[in-house]
């Protein structure tokens, strides 16, 4: 039986419905929001003194799959140092900068998170993706297939066959039960099959004779044909090399043409990472201004921070030469994971020092990024989880966005050199709780086009954070470890219209949607492409066609868009 | 002082980090038998693993008489004071250790002195594998402090070594000395081969045989003597720098006298020069 | 008669884990096996067989082991593991990932330690991993790309009889082709050449009347072209037989032989003339070939994980093929055994964090191979109960081990009468997976795949995970948790 839940007294901020912190009730009926409820049945949760908000909604957050199990292995003494253990109602499980399944979904909870997705799957072990996926409790998730690479895309854009490309990619999403298009390093990762590399968007791919600006136009027009609710989500070519802004502002560029209405159609992920100016890691310097300025002129395009936090993590992207690169950088152990066909992957530890000159200056990239782009509908916060550092410390993130004060003290605790470059200690703008609703829920779920995530209008599912802090009594300006605090563990977290979460602390295991697109072409289309990829299937992969797909019955909980596409 | 004396042959292993003078210090009997361990799964008090005897002096010390080879972590990220077992103890001993003295008149289990930072670990019997060694995926190892161990050592004793000295007057296994960056190893018995495997830096010496020794380090002459710590140790010794595949340039020291199988590479090595 | 064609059926024996069988079902019986290797076959078409398995749950009573009900069975199962201070569940790597899972919510209701049987095979290569990393990738890749493929210390064509036919030397990929025909040409020629020889020496004058005998020298271009295949071991295997290059090495001196081919990849010179019994002249040529390669491959094997140097052993063979990659582009695979050890590890890391010997008394994961592994804890004798499940310790583990094993109390749940099963008090068969139950697991390159179920199992047989989630809910019941 479901409960009926109101929400009483909080200052409440949804953007999405235009609510700048008003006092609001909140009424939940069988896991959405309503109206109004009977209030002698509903169980009353006081919110006075405190914010309440949509729960939270993460665009980017590497948390289950290949790549990321394989950085549990690599790291024993990533989890010694943190540990979870088992309560009555938790799975134990370890940290920390790459949490076991349960204990992912449990800190996401614990922090009023309540839908986060997987930026880079290897369709080939997408299945390996939805297995982590039911065992990742508390969260609705899905995650976006990794198709920059794919053969079968790069052939049919090659060819010019922009709707048989469409029709594979729709087949290829719905049959793994993906939820967007990933572009990750485009032609780069097939040149890394040999060991090799793209170094623009207009260097061609060994063997296929076209370049990463056909691929990026090419799956861009595939997106627009699906009528897919994101836009692409592209890691541009030469992420994490000096001088790499340019790249970016060509990739944005590189679609401009291609946008309808004032629709978002092209989202250019942790951008911290694309955005080095200087030729060298001495001459490392910020391209932030250069990139917050081209997308404060375009509405193209969205970004997300990719956010660096000073600590020992672990970066792992699909793009197998950046891995490689780094790995060279920093002498830490190295994984490496093509595959074929599709795409490939790395894995190197990494400490982020306050000492570097590099790693100081990336810590300013992100967070100018976010202060220097004025609407914030457009720059998501996120720390590419676990690449910048773990999710667990977007508080950090929220208070330097919040805080000026909060950016000096870290900044005095910097590289002196880099400091002394740095366009950050110029900005004044500070956040609002209204701002960090959008950049942690709204504008994410609006992104993502999840009509029912990110506000708390009727209808939307009753996913609510509510923190204890008080934005009349609190100034985040000076207060923003009263914040940050607020924001690591919320008062409640309210999941499909559950409290499953109170003080910070689970109350209640539960488990949440496998949200994924099941893409409709037209049929005779349709079933060209099955005719044909059953032909080709065993020259191109090492499996059965008919074991690719993953049925629907594999998701515990399935969640699926139906979307008709143009083709 | 206190006396800790098993209360019966243990089976399950037990955890017991907290018998470290750290603990114990400032607490009463009754304190100290309430700490928690636990015995395989269940929880118990060191009260009903032990029993308990006290002395006045010396105040910052704990001495074990019994067969603990089944308890583990004893010493763990010690800081100061003392502990004393006359028997056999377990794994971990003085793991993570940052300071005072541990001496076991018995045998250590694998990882004694795993990681230390200072202080003084001294086992008359042997000890097991990894001695000194970081756990799996670490690379953190002993950064300081002294090991002897009077007996034998299992495989890769003071492997990923960054300082402090290890010193053994038995025989150690494979893989001495693996991933040393500093410090030094004394080894007056023999070793297994593979010693220095990927080291870069620090010193081992080896005063009986090395059953072989890795293709690559390189021979850079005889030394007559050689100081490990403030102790001199006559030779002559074979001076071999390595590990080349790492551009290393760690020493290992082994002696002439009792490795005359290595003699023929080293003429070959030094006539071509 | 009904009869009925299964395709695209996986094989639920070894670690190429190929997915491409054809079944034909009569009657409910499996009667004829397509695509599959001698090994696969056999498995489908015997291993149902009601002869080699227990049909009813057993417990032992006084001595022996007496019929039971499933209900009795379960139950006498969890009272063993709740009441144990230090249980093993131990096995895993031959059932499904569904199972696994149940497994180690299991253990972590128990306390107890859970351990897959990578601890007695590529446990040290998980290890070494661990270490340094791994650069990998799946086996289409090799099949695409590949034109040196190394195999060290392995012999696929016996345990892994499919891997160089669908993976690495003989399948056509995109970018290489296939070596079959120049490997049936050279074996023809060779045995020509070699019957030629043959008469020569025994009739000196049949010399006059044929033409030289370099007519009779195979041709260079069969080596130059195409992929190359190199085999390194301690025995000339049928696949040493194949290869282009052959290093036979000394028993347990992997390590220095790994030690010489870094040191000449990254350029140092050996002041040796032979490392591990291999000259090293041809240690040169063959670093010659590796370098110049535009893709190259190493698969390893338990020669490599199980002899002297262990962890070792892997940990340089993974350094070697991080340093090939400034040559050229070279990735290193170990060859898993059981079909499912690497959905094992898979499932144990994302529930866990750690790939096997995970111990769950404290109420969190901790591992430390070595402490936690159950070869260990058998051998110091620290555990009291211990549940088997689809893996038979008994006929596989030392002789000590094997004596504390069965000296305390053991549940066995497996389909077949294994010897373990014999041992134990409380045996509860199950279903065969990927024949008689369905589920998923894991190549040996981490590419998972659904096992079918093809035929119905025997009456009354549930699966391993069926049975393990009953004896979950006992054991909660036990505990009051239920
Ligand atoms: S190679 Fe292995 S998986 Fe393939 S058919 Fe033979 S036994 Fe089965
Ligand atoms: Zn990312």
């Amino acid at each position: 039986m479901m409960m009926e839940l109101l929400i009483k007294n909080g200052f409440v901020y949804d953007p999405i419905n235009g609510i700048d912190g008003e006092r609001v009730d909140i009424a939940i009926k069988d896991g959405r929001i309503v109206e109004r409820v009977d209030e002698r049945r509903a169980e009353i949760i006081d919110a006075s003194g405190m914010i309440v908000m949509p729960g939270g909604v993460d665009l980017h957050s590497h948390i289950v799959g290949g790549k990321v199990n394989s950085g549990r292995l690599l790291r024993p003494e990533d989890h010694r140092k943190d540990y979870e253990v088992k309560t009555k109602v938790t799975r134990s499980g370890v940290g920390y900068s790459i949490p076991s399944t349960f204990t992912t979904g449990y800190r996401y909870s614990r922090m009023g998170y309540t839908t986060v997705m997987d930026p880079a799957i290897a369709p080939l072990k997408a299945r390996h993706a939805h297995e982590e996926l039911n065992d990742t409790p508390m969260i609705d998730k899905g995650f976006y297939p990794l198709l920059g690479d794919w053969w079968f895309v790069l052939e049919f854009i090659r060819d010019g066959k922009i709707e048989e490309c469409a029709a594979h990619v729709a087949w290829l999403i719905s049959s793994v039960k993906g939820y967007a298009i990933k572009l990750v390093n485009p032609g780069g990762l097939e040149a890394w099959g040999f060991g090799r590399n793209v170094d623009s968007i207009d260097d061609p791919v060994p063997y296929f004779n076209i370049t990463p600006r056909d691929i990026i136009r090419g799956l861009c027009k595939v997106n627009q044909l699906l009528n897919l609710p994101h836009a692409i989500h592209i890691h541009t070519n030469n992420l994490g090399k000096p001088g790499n802004y340019t790249t970016t502002l060509d990739t944005m560029k590189c679609v401009e043409d291609l946008a309808i209405d004032d629709k978002p159609i092209a989202h250019v992920t942790h951008c911290q990472f694309n955005a080095f100016k200087g030729v060298n890691w001495k001459t490392l310097a910020s391209g932030a201004p250069e990139i917050a300025d081209y997308v404060n002129k375009h509405k193209h395009v969205t970004l997300d921070m990719g956010q660096i936090i000073f600590t020992d993590t672990t970066t792992m992207t699909a793009d197998g030469p950046f891995q490689y690169i780094l790995y060279k950088l920093t002498g830490n152990k190295w994984v490496n994971s093509d595959v074929e066909t599709e795409t490939s992957a790395g894995i190197v530890p990494i400490r982020y020092r306050r000492a570097s000159y590099a790693n100081a200056v990336q810590w300013s990239i992100g967070l100018e990024l976010a202060l220097l782009i004025k609407d914030t509908w457009k720059v998501y916060l996120t720390t590419d989880h676990p690449n910048g550092g773990p999710f667990t410390e977007y508080p950090r993130v929220i208070a330097w966005l919040m805080s000026r004060i909060a950016r000096e003290r870290t900044m005095k605790r910097l590289n002196k050199r880099a400091v002394a470059k740095m366009t950050l200690p110029s900005i004044d703008r500070e956040y609002t709780f209204y701002e960090i609703a959008i950049a942690t829920r709204a504008g994410p779920a609006r992104s993502l086009g999840l009509k029912n995530k990110g506000h708390l209008g009727v209808g939307a599912d009753a996913d609510v954070a509510i923190y204890d802090v008080n934005p009349k009594e609190v100034n985040p300006s000076r207060q923003y470890k009263l914040v940050r605090r607020a924001f690591r563990r919320a008062a409640y977290t309210i999941k499909s219209g559950e409290v499953v979460v109170k003080n910070g602390e689970i109350v209640k295991s539960m488990m949440g949607d496998t949200i994924w697109c099941n893409i409709h072409v037209m049929p005779s289309l349709a079933e060209d492409v099955a005719k044909g990829l059953k032909k080709r299937f065993r020259e191109y992969w090492t499996v059965e066609y008919d074991n690719y797909p993953i049925p629907e019955k594999y998701l515990s909980i399935s969640y699926p868009m139906e979307i008709k596409a143009k083709v | 002082m206190i006396i800790l004396r098993p209360k019966k042959e243990f089976k399950a292993p037990i955890i017991a980090e907290c018998i470290s003078p750290d603990v114990f210090m400032g607490k009463s009997i009754d304190e100290v038998a309430k700490l928690k361990v636990y015995e395989g799964n269940k929880e118990r008090t060191l009260g009903e693993l032990f029993n308990f005897s006290y002395e006045k002096e010396p105040e910052d010390k704990i001495m074990i008489i019994g067969d603990v080879s089944k308890v583990r972590k004893i010493g763990f990220n010690m800081r100061k004071g003392e502990i004393e077992v006359k028997g056999d103890v377990g794994m971990h001993l003085g793991a993570e250790m940052k300071g005072g003295k541990i001496t076991v008149f018995g045998s250590a289990g694998s990882w004694a002195g795993s990681a230390m930072s200072d202080g003084l670990i001294e086992v008359h019997g042997s000890a097991g594998d990894f001695l000194g060694a970081p756990l799996r995926g670490s690379t953190s190892g002993m950064s300081g402090g002294t090991i002897v161990v009077h007996s034998n050592v299992g495989d890769e004793a003071g492997a990923y070594m960054r300082d402090g000295s290890i010193r053994i007057h038995g025989s150690a296994g494979q893989f001495l000395g693996l991933r040393m960056r500093g410090g030094a190893i004394l080894v007056l018995g023999d070793a297994d081969s593979r010693a220095g495997a990927f080291m870069t830096g620090g010193r081992i010496v080896i005063c009986g045989t090395l059953r072989s020794l890795l293709p690559a380090f390189t021979i850079e002459g005889v030394r007559p003597s050689i100081k490990v710590g403030p102790e001199k140790v006559s030779g002559p010794f074979y001076l071999f720098v390595g590990d080349l595949t790492e551009g290393g340039d760690g020493q290992l020291f082994v002696s002439k006298v009792r490795n005359p199988h290595l003699s023929p590479l080293v003429t070959k090595v030094m006539a071509g020069e | 008669m009904s009869t009925s064609v299964v395709q695209s059926v996986t094989c639920p024996i070894c670690g190429s884990f190929c997915d491409d069988l054809e079944l034909t079902i009569e009657d409910g019986r499996i009667t004829k096996v397509k695509n599959a290797c001698a090994m696969g076959e056999a498995k489908f078409l015997y291993a149902p067989d009601l002869k080699h398995r227990w049909l009813k749950p057993m417990i032992r009573k006084d001595e022996e082991l007496v019929e039971a009900s499933l209900e009795e069975a379960v139950k006498k199962a969890a009272e063993v593991l709740a009441e144990a201070s230090y249980p093993i569940l131990y096995g895993w790597s031959s059932t499904c990932c569904e199972a696994i899972r149940v497994g180690i919510e299991l253990a972590e209701e128990v306390g107890g330690v859970i351990d897959n049987t990578a601890t007695v095979c590529h446990g040290p290569s998980l290890q070494a991993v661990q270490d340094v990393g791994l650069p990998i990738c799946t086996l289409g890749q090799v099949r695409h790309r590949a034109d040196v493929i190394v195999y060290w210390a392995c012999n696929p064509w016996e345990a892994h009889p499919r891997h160089i036919e669908r993976y690495t030397y003989f399948p056509d990929g995109r970018f290489q082709s296939s070596m079959w025909r120049r490997y049936l040409t050279r074996w023809g020629m060779l045995a020509q050449r070699k019957r030629i020889l043959r008469a020569l020496s025994t009739h000196p004058y049949i010399k006059a009347i044929l033409p030289p005998l370099a007519r009779y020298e195979l041709s260079p271009e069969l080596f130059v072209k195409g992929r190359k295949l190199i085999v390194i071991d301690v025995r000339r295997t049928r696949v040493a037989e194949a290869a282009d290059y052959f290093i036979q090495v000394k028993p347990g001196e992997d390590y220095e032989l790994l030690q010489a081919l870094r040191a000449l990849v990254r350029g140092i010179e050996l002041e040796v003339d032979e490392v591990a019994g291999v000259p090293v002249k041809l240690l040169e040529e063959v670093v010659d070939v590796m370098i110049s390669c535009d893709f190259g491959v190493i698969f390893f094997g338990l020669g490599l994980t199980m002899s002297r140097g262990k962890v070792r052993n892997v940990d340089l063979a993974i350094k070697l093929t991080e340093d090939l990659n400034d040559r050229s582009k070279w990735l290193i695979a170990p060859m898993r055994g059981h079909f499912n050890v690497t959905g094992a590890n898979a499932v144990f890391t994302w529930q866990t964090g750690y790939p096997f010997a995970v111990d769950f008394s404290r109420g969190y994961p901790y591992y430390n191979p070595g402490e936690t592994s159950v070869v260990d804890i058998l051998l110091r004798g620290d555990s009291d109960a211990a549940l088997v499940v689809a893996s038979d310790p008994v006929a596989h583990f030392p002789k000590k081990a094997v004596e504390h094993l069965v000296k305390n109390p053991l549940v066995v749940i497996d389909p077949s009468k294994s010897a373990t099963s014999l041992m134990a008090d409380v045996v509860i068969p199950s279903a065969f997976v990927g024949i008689e139950a369905e589920g998923t697991a894991y190549r040996m390159d981490f590419v998972p795949l659904p096992l079918k179920k093809v035929v119905e199992p025997p009456a009354g047989l549930l699966s391993d995970e069926e049975i393990l989630r009953m004896i979950l809910h006992e054991v909660r019941k036990i505990k009051g948790v239920a």
